[in-house]
C-alpha cells in the first residue's frame, strides 16, 4: 500500500523526449493506467518507475522518499512483462521461487509462499511444467504469480494482455481487477487499449507524445474531456466548426455549424469567431425532416451493422460524420440515402 | 540525489568500461598488435622508413610471380566451385531427387574435415602411385603414372614472352572440391531464405522460367553468392595445407611461410610483403562482407512467416540430368574420404591400386609416435574451447547489454581473425614474443595454445553473440525487479539461458582448434610443440610412415570432430547458423 509521486519526471533518449515533463500522484491502492499509442511514453514512465530506466529529469516518490536513482532490485516492485518474460529453463515452480530464493528463505517458506501465490492464480499442480508447455493465458498467470509471491509494494503491469487472444484478453483482465481489489495493491498498468484501460481502472492517464493529457477516473476522461487527442484516442469524436453567432447572458453562446444553430452553456472564454466542436457518435441522431434552422442534408454513405449498434458514416459536404444508434432503434435507413443529423445539445464539447 | 546515483556507478564503471577494455587489450595482444607488427615489417627496417620492401612487387619477379600465382588460382578455384554451386544448391532446394539428405550432407563436410586432410584422401587415389592412376595404367589406358595432380600450366605475358605466372592443376582441382561445399551450403542458405512469393510474381507478371531464375532467383541470393565468393577466394589464400600436400610452394601462404624459415639464416622481408597483401585482401573481404550483410538483412525482412518450400518433382531426362550432375559432384567429393580411409586403414599398400593387407597399426603407430603431438591438439582445442566460451560469454553480454561505446568496432575487431590469415598471425606473434616470457622456442605450448584460441574465438563468438542477441532483455529486467542485482542475474538468468549456445559455441572453437594447421606451423619451434595437425606432415615426409600413418591422423581428427559437432548440433541446433562468417 504505497503511493507514489512523479515530480517533473523527463526521459530524454538522444534528442526523442520520450516522457516530458509528466506530474502525477498515484493514490495507494488504487489500480491507475497509462493509456496511449505506441511511442507516447507510457512504457518508458512505467520502466522508470520499475527503476529500469534512469530518468533524464525529475523525481519518482514512494510513499514520499524518493528512489529516482535506486536500482530496480532495491525497490520493491513487482513487474508482469508484455511477453511474460518467463525462464524457459525454469519450471513454473523456479520461475515462481526466484524472488523468495534471491532472499535467501527457507526452503520450505519457499515451497509455502510459491503454493499460495499458485493457488491466487488458480495455477496448482502446474509446479513441475516448463513456460512452454502452458497456454498463454496460464503463462500470463504464471508471470502474475512471480511478481507477487514476493509481497511488492508496487504491481507493475506492462501491456501484459497484448499478446493473448480477443476472448480471453477479456476474461484476464477481469481476473487481475478481481485480483487487485482483494489484495488492494497499489497497481500500474500500461496499455494501448482504450476499452481495456476504461474497464480495468480506477484512473487512467492518457498519454500522447511523452505528455499526459488527461488524468481522471475512466468517466471523466471519456465524457469530460476536450482535449482533441482524448476525444479521437478514446473512443471516436466527430469534429465540426463553428462559429459564435450570438451571447447568451454570461456563459451561454448560440454557435452556427454545418449541422445547424446550437446553444453551448458552460461556454467559459468562448468570445466569438470560429471554434471547433466535438460530439460522440452515440450523441446524435438522424432524421428526414431538418431538425434545426440551417442544418444542412447529408448523405449516407455506409451502413455498418455491428450488433449491438448500427454504424453510419454521412458525408455532410466535405465531412465525414460517424453516428452509431442502437440496432433496436434503427430507423432503417440505406446507403445513399439523405437523413439530416441532429446532435444532443447537452454533449457537444467545445475542443477550441 | 547525487549520493544515491553513484548506487548505480560501480557497475557501469566494472561493465562499460574496465572490462571491456582489458577484454580487447588481451584480444589486441595476440590478434591486432602482431598485424600491426607485420606491417610495420614492411615499411620499417633498422627503424628507418623504406618503401623498397612494398615496391619489390614491382621489380622482383620471384614476388610478383607468386602474388600473381595466388591471385589467377585462388581466381579459378572460386569460379569452378560457383560454376558447381549454382546447380548443385538449387537441384537441392528446389527439385525432388532421391539421396537428398546425402547431398545435403556432403556440404556440411569442410565443417569436420580439414582441407589437408581432404587433399591427402585425394592423393591417395589420383597421385601418381595413387589407385586411380595404377588401375588405368594396369588396363593399359594409360602408360606413364597420372601427372594431373602435380602439372602446372605457365601464363605467358604476350607482349614480352615472358613467364609471369603458374597455374599448379593440383592445388587448384583439391581447393576447388575442397572449398566447393562452403559456396554450395552459403548459396543454397540464401535460396532458402528466398519468399516462394516474389518468384510467383514475376511467373503470373509473364516471365518465363530462365528469365525469373536470372532476375529473380539470382538477383535475390546474391548476397548469399557474393558471401560464398570472397569465402573460397579467402579461403584459397589463406591456406598452406593443400599447396603442401601436393609438394607446390609458389603461392603467398606457403611462401611467407618460407620466407620466414629464411629470414632466420639471412635477412629478407619476403614473408611480411606476402602478409602485408594478404592482410589487404582480408580487410577487403570484411569490408566488402559487411557491405553485403545488410542486403541480407534487407531480404530477411522481405521474407515472412516461416512457410513450406514447393518441391517440383522432376520426371524424364530432366530427372537424368539433375541427378547425374548431382552424383558426380557428390562423387567427386566423396573419393577424399575413400582414399582417406583406404590409406589410413592400409598396413601394406605398395605399388597395387588396393591396400594388400588391412588393420589398424596406423593407428598405434599414431599414438606410438606422435603421442606428444596428439595431447598438445588437445590442450590447444580445449584452451581454444574455454576461451572461447569465456571470452564470447562476456563481450556478447557488453556488446547486448551494457551498451557500451563503439560496440560496431568491437564486433569488427573479433571478426578479424576470420580474414587475415593464419600464417600472418603466426608471424606477427613470432615477432612479438621472441625474447619474452612466450618465445616460442622456451614455451611453445603456450604460445600456440593463445594464439590458436584468440584466432579462433569468432567460431564461438558468432554463435554465442547471436543467441545473446535472441534472448529478451525482459529475462533479466524480471530479475532485477525481483531483487537480483546485475551479477545474481547473469550468473542466475543470463548463462543458463545461453547454456546451449554456450556449449556450441565452445565446441565449434575446440573443432576450429583441433584442425588449425597454419599458427601451429609458423610457432612450433620445437620437436615437441606442434599438433596432430602438424604430425600429417611430419609423418608424410618420414621414409618409415608416408601417406598410410599420415592418413590414419586425418580419419582420427575427423572422428574426433564429427563427433564434436554432432554433440554441439544437439545441444544448441539453431545455434549452428552463427556459424557462418558474415
Amino acid at each position: 500500500m504505497v503511493n507514489v509521486n512523479l515530480i517533473n519526471l523527463t526521459k530524454i533518449f538522444g534528442k526523442d523526449v520520450a516522457v516530458d515533463n509528466v506530474n502525477l500522484t498515484i493514490e495507494h491502492g488504487t489500480f491507475f493506467t497509462f493509456l496511449g499509442p505506441s511511442g507516447s511514453g507510457k512504457s518508458t514512465t512505467l520502466r522508470m518507475i520499475a527503476g529500469l530506466e534512469e530518468p533524464t529529469r525529475g523525481e519518482i516518490l514512494f510513499d514520499n522518499r524518493p528512489v529516482t536513482h535506486l536500482p530496480p532490485y532495491k525497490r520493491g516492485v513487482g513487474m508482469v512483462f508484455q511477453n511474460y518474460a518467463l525462464w524457459p529453463f525454469m519450471t513454473v515452480f523456479d520461475n515462481v521461487a526466484f524472488g523468495l530464493r534471491i532472499q535467501k528463505l527457507s526452503k520450505s517458506e519457499i515451497r509455502e509462499r510459491v503454493k499460495e501465490a499458485l493457488r491466487l492464480v488458480q495455477l496448482e499442480g502446474l509446479e513441475r511444467r516448463y513456460p512452454h508447455q502452458l497456454s498463454g493465458g496460464q503463462q500470463q498467470r504464471v508471470a502474475i504469480a512471480r511478481a507477487l509471491v514476493v509481497n511488492p509494494k508496487i504491481l507493475l503491469l506492462d501491456e501484459p494482455l497484448s499478446n493473448l487472444d480477443a476472448k480471453l484478453r477479456i476474461e484476464m483482465r477481469r481476473e487481475i481487477r478481481k485480483l487487485q481489489r482483494r489484495l488492494g495493491i497499489t497497481t500500474i498498468y500500461v496499455t494501448h487499449d482504450q476499452e481495456e484501460a476504461l474497464a480495468i481502472s480506477d484512473k487512467v492517464a492518457v498519454m500522447n507524445r511523452g505528455r499526459i493529457v488527461a488524468v481522471g477516473t475512466p468517466y471523466e476522461v471519456y465524457n469530460n474531456s476536450n482535449n482533441e487527442f482524448v476525444l479521437s484516442f478514446v473512443g471516436h469524436t466527430n469534429f465540426i466548426e463553428g462559429k459564435v453567432i450570438e451571447t447568451r447572458g454570461e456563459n451561454t453562446v448560440i454557435v452556427e455549424t454545418k449541422l445547424g444553430e446550437y446553444k453551448i452553456r458552460h461556454a467559459h472564454n468562448i468570445t466569438n469567431g470560429k471554434i471547433i466542436l466535438g460530439f460522440r457518435p452515440e450523441h446524435a441522431r438522424l432524421t428526414k425532416k431538418q431538425p434545426k434552422p440551417k442544418s444542412s442534408i447529408g448523405k449516407i454513405v455506409m451502413k455498418e451493422f455491428l450488433g449491438k449498434i448500427v454504424r453510419y458514416e454521412i458525408k455532410v459536404g466535405d465531412e465525414t460524420i460517424v453516428i452509431d444508434i442502437m440496432a433496436k432503434d434503427d430507423p432503417g435507413y440505406s446507403e445513399g440515402d439523405s437523413v439530416y443529423i441532429d446532435i444532443d445539445e447537452n454533449h457537444l464539447l467545445v475542443v477550441h | 540525489m547525487q549520493l544515491s546515483q553513484t548506487l548505480f556507478s560501480p557497475y557501469k564503471l566494472i561493465g562499460r568500461v574496465i572490462l571491456p577494455l582489458t577484454l580487447v587489450a588481451i584480444f589486441s595482444l595476440f590478434i591486432i598488435y602482431p598485424i600491426i607488427v607485420v606491417i610495420s615489417g614492411v615499411f620499417i627496417v633498422n627503424g628507418e622508413f623504406t618503401l623498397t620492401n612494398i615496391l619489390s612487387i614491382t621489380y622482383d619477379p620471384f614476388v610478383s610471380t607468386i602474388i600473381l600465382n595466388t591471385l589467377i588460382m585462388g581466381g579459378l578455384v572460386t569460379l569452378i566451385t560457383t560454376i558447381l554451386a549454382i546447380p548443385y544448391a538449387y537441384i537441392l532446394d528446389r527439385y525432388d531427387i532421391p539421396f537428398k539428405s546425402f547431398f545435403l550432407l556432403m556440404t556440411l563436410l569442410p565443417f569436420v574435415s580439414p582441407p589437408y586432410v581432404g587433399g591427402l584422401g585425394y592423393i591417395n587415389l589420383l597421385g601418381r602411385q595413387g589407385t586411380i592412376s595404377l588401375l588405368l595404367l594396369k588396363a593399359g589406358l594409360i602408360n606413364k603414372p597420372l601427372e594431373i595432380m602435380y602439372q602446372t600450366t605457365p601464363i605467358i605475358n604476350p607482349f614480352t614472352g615472358s613467364r609471369i605466372a603458374e597455374i599448379h592443376w593440383g592445388a587448384v582441382i583439391i581447393s576447388a572440391l575442397t572449398y566447393f561445399p562452403l559456396m554450395a551450403l552459403t548459396f543454397f542458405s540464401a535460396l532458402q531464405n528466398i519468399d516462394e512469393s516474389l518468384e510467383e510474381e514475376a511467373y503470373i507478371l509473364g516471365a518465363k522460367p530462365s528469365t525469373t531464375f536470372f532476375r529473380i532467383t539470382l538477383k535475390s541470393a546474391m548476397p548469399g553468392l557474393i558471401a560464398g565468393v570472397m569465402l573460397v577466394f579467402i579461403s584459397f589464400v589463406d591456406e598452406v595445407g593443400i599447396p603442401l600436400i601436393v609438394g607446390y610452394r609458389n603461392v603467398m601462404a606457403v611462401a611467407a611461410y618460407d620466407a620466414i624459415v629464411e629470414s632466420s639464416f639471412y635477412y629478407t622481408p619476403r614473408g611480411y610483403v606476402f602478409s602485408l597483401i594478404m592482410i589487404v585482401i582480408g580487410l577487403l573481404v570484411l569490408f566488402l562482407g559487411r557491405h553485403y550483410i545488410s542486403l541480407t538483412r534487407y531480404v530477411s525482412v522481405v521474407r515472412g512467416a516461416i512457410r513450406y518450400r514447393k518441391i517440383v518433382r522432376l520426371t524424364g531426362l530432366k530427372r537424368v540430368i539433375a541427378l547425374t550432375f548431382m552424383i558426380i559432384v557428390a562423387g567427386m567429393l566423396s573419393i577424399s574420404t575413400i582414399g582417406l580411409l583406404l590409406a589410413a586403414f592400409a598396413t601394406e599398400w605398395y605399388l597395387t591400386p588396393f591396400p594388400t593387407k588391412v588393420g589398424l597399426d596406423n593407428f598405434v603407430e599414431v599414438f606410438e609416435e606422435y603421442f606428444i603431438l596428439a595431447r598438445n591438439s588437445i590442450i590447444y582445442s580445449v584452451t581454444s574451447m574455454l576461451v572461447g566460451i569465456i571470452m564470447s560469454a562476456l563481450i556478447a553480454y557488453m556488446i547486448v547489454r551494457m551498451r557500451i561505446a563503439y560496440s560496431g568496432a568491437l564486433d569488427y575487431i573479433i571478426t578479424l581473425p576470420l580474414v587475415v590469415p593464419g600464417i600472418v598471425i603466426g608471424i606477427g606473434n613470432w615477432a612479438v614474443w621472441r625474447g619474452t616470457p612466450l618465445d616460442p622456442f622456451v614455451n611453445p605450448v603456450t604460445i600456440i595454445a593463445l594464439v590458436i584460441a584468440f584466432r579462433k574465438l569468432p567460431y564461438a563468438f558468432r554463435a554465442i553473440y547471436a543467441s545473446t542477441l535472441q534472448i529478451p532483455a525482459e529475462f533479466e529486467e524480471a530479475g532485477l525487479t525481483l531483487g537480483a542485482n546485475r551479477i545474481k542475474t547473469f550468473i542466475k538468468i543470463m548463462l543458463p539461458a545461453l547454456a546451449p549456445a554456450l556449449i556450441a559455441g565452445g565446441l565449434l572453437a575446440f573443432i576450429a582448434g583441433i584442425t588449425e594447421l597454419s599458427s601451429t606451423l609458423v610457432l612450433s619451434a620445437t620437436k615437441n610443440a606442434g599438433s596432430l595437425t602438424l604430425a600429417i606432415f611430419l609423418a608424410l615426409v618420414d621414409i618409415r610412415h608416408g601417406p598410410t600413418v599420415a592418413s590414419a591422423i586425418g580419419v582420427i581428427i575427423i572422428v574426433i570432430s564429427i563427433a564434436v559437432a554432432y554433440m554441439a548440433n544437439k545441444f544448441a541446433k539453431r545455434t549452428i547458423g552463427g556459424l557462418r562468417l558474415f
